[in-house]
């Protein structure tokens, strides 16, 4: 799957070099498909019932897990991108 | 405001989903992706790729991966689950579909359903912090999407920042999600 991703980024990334891109700015087409994306998912989860009946005991460790990896790397990378930055000026 | 939106169309899909147990078509949500996908790229055409990216891209890895892993030992200390057992579940870096499955179907279903609440929960994260987060500091606000920040996030993240960002957000995303089946796997090899 991740192939047919690489292969779509890459097939609009020449065929733009080619073709006008106004239109996505104007009717907003990335958010329209973000948010289209984002229900599907949302829709997805919904329609499992097995999920739900696990959802109490489950649903903690994955928030802890998911709180703690997200503080994490977004610790980790504003420190890098701040090195960074002090870096560039010197 | 587009991140009210955003959020509101997860959570109508919840609802939606919760109460008429509607299936989509088997690969509608791929296909969708595709699509945003191929968008972004006419989107992104426009610019030149520089290779100072490359930097940048390796940087956010470092971050993404360490970071992660470095507080998901920590959290590990504290809750039931071992210290790979946690490890493994947070290697989805947001990649939910992926993890969860490898880590059911050869390792325990309890996993990876905490795999995948970690990761949905992940993606659920940046989607919340990305519109405020992005002008603090891009690093962290890609590290938190994971791999995402090629697909799901990609799009908000282009929305809340500049082109170079989104550039950079691809290549670190495809990066990672060729890391996520190996860093997965290497942890099951150790549970094993």
């Amino acid at each position: 799957m991740i192939w047919y991703v690489l292969v779509m980024f890459f097939v609009g990334f020449f065929a733009g070099r080619f073709i006008k891109s106004e239109w996505i700015k104007k009717y907003k087409v990335v958010m329209v498909l973000t948010m289209l994306l984002l229900f599907s998912l949302g829709l997805e989860i919904g329609a499992n019932d097995e999920l739900f009946k696990k959802i109490d005991s489950i649903f903690l460790y994955g928030f802890l897990i998911a709180l703690f990896g997200s503080i994490g790397s977004f610790v980790v990378g504003y420190f890098l991108e701040k090195i960074v930055k002090v870096g560039i000026k010197k | 405001m587009s991140a009210v939106l955003l959020i509101s169309s997860v959570l109508i899909g919840l609802l939606v989903g919760r109460i008429t147990h509607f299936q989509l078509p088997g690969n509608f949500v791929e296909i969708v992706l595709y699509a945003l996908i191929f968008v972004v790229g006419i989107d992104l055409s426009k610019e030149k790729i520089e290779k100072r990216f490359v930097k940048d891209i390796a940087l956010i890895i470092v971050s993404t991966v360490g970071g992660t892993l470095l507080s998901a030992y920590i959290l590990s200390l504290f809750i039931p689950l071992n210290t790979l057992e946690t490890l493994m579940a947070a290697s989805g870096f947001g990649w939910y579909s992926l993890s969860a499955v490898i880590i059911s179907s050869s390792y325990s279903a309890y996993v990876g359903s905490i795999s995948f609440f970690a990761n949905v929960l992940r993606e659920l994260f940046a989607i919340i912090i990305t519109p405020f987060a992005v002008k603090k500091s891009k690093y962290g606000t890609i590290s938190v999407a994971g791999a995402t920040s090629m697909d799901t996030l990609l799009g908000v993240i282009t929305m809340y920042s500049d082109r170079e960002t989104a550039l950079i957000s691809f290549g670190h995303g495809f990066i990672i999600s060729i890391f996520v089946p190996i860093i997965v796997n290497a942890f099951l090899g150790f549970l094993k």
